[in-house]
């Protein structure tokens, strides 16, 4: 059996690059809002800080950067290993998705607490870690992918 | 608060069901001939 552990973290490793890439484009306003803050003597940029934090900007960036993923892998047509691999790649992203409407929904309802999508709620950890994870794994499994050569199955006849 | 407590099991149950997706996954990666070092 080849080895495929270089292979592995060869294709990890462009993971980790995308996600920091894309992450940091994606907070890009904010890290402006941030420098403009800290050159101002009245901080100017504080209120839209806390507003946006507040509001779910976290969360927003990461479901954009897993709907990529998401989207790459569908457009791909990648056949996968079974049921519980279709369900971590191609149906979890939505389960979490609809975890956060129903959570913001529980916001807007006033059922929860209104600090609910703010950078320390459990909300936003939780959501976000679970696309921090699906990000790097899924990439990882996108790129051994198409490292194979073949578009719809990497099982080739032995 | 019994709906984000139903919501947050949900989440892990999902949590829980990614992880054991990818693990699979990963073994049937590993252990076929497509990811290969030619």
């Amino acid at each position: 059996m080849v080895d495929q552990g270089p292979v592995f973290l060869t294709h990890l490793k462009k993971s980790i690059v995308w996600l920091a890439g894309s992450t940091l484009f994606g907070f890009a306003p904010l890290i402006f809002l941030y420098l403009i803050n800290w050159m101002s003597e009245e901080n100017l940029c504080a209120r839209e800080i806390d507003y946006l934090l507040s509001g779910g900007f976290v969360v927003f960036v990461f479901v954009a950067l897993t709907g990529t993923v998401v989207f790459d892998l569908l457009k791909a047509r990648f056949r996968v290993s079974g049921w519980t691999a279709t369900f971590a790649i191609y149906i979890s992203p939505f389960c979490v998705l609809t975890y956060v409407f129903l959570k913001y929904m529980l916001k807007y309802v006033q059922y929860a607490d209104q600090a609910e999508f703010g950078l320390g709620s459990t909300t936003a950890r939780l959501s976000v870690g679970f696309m921090i994870l699906y990000c790097l794994f899924v990439k990882t499994i996108y790129y051994l992918k198409q490292n194979a050569g073949n578009d719809n199955d990497i099982r080739y006849p032995s | 608060m019994t709906y984000g407590i139903l919501l947050d099991t949900f989440y892990w149950v999902v949590l829980l069901l990614f992880l054991i997706g990818i693990v699979c996954e990963f073994r049937y990666l590993t252990r076929s001939k497509g990811a290969k070092n030619k």
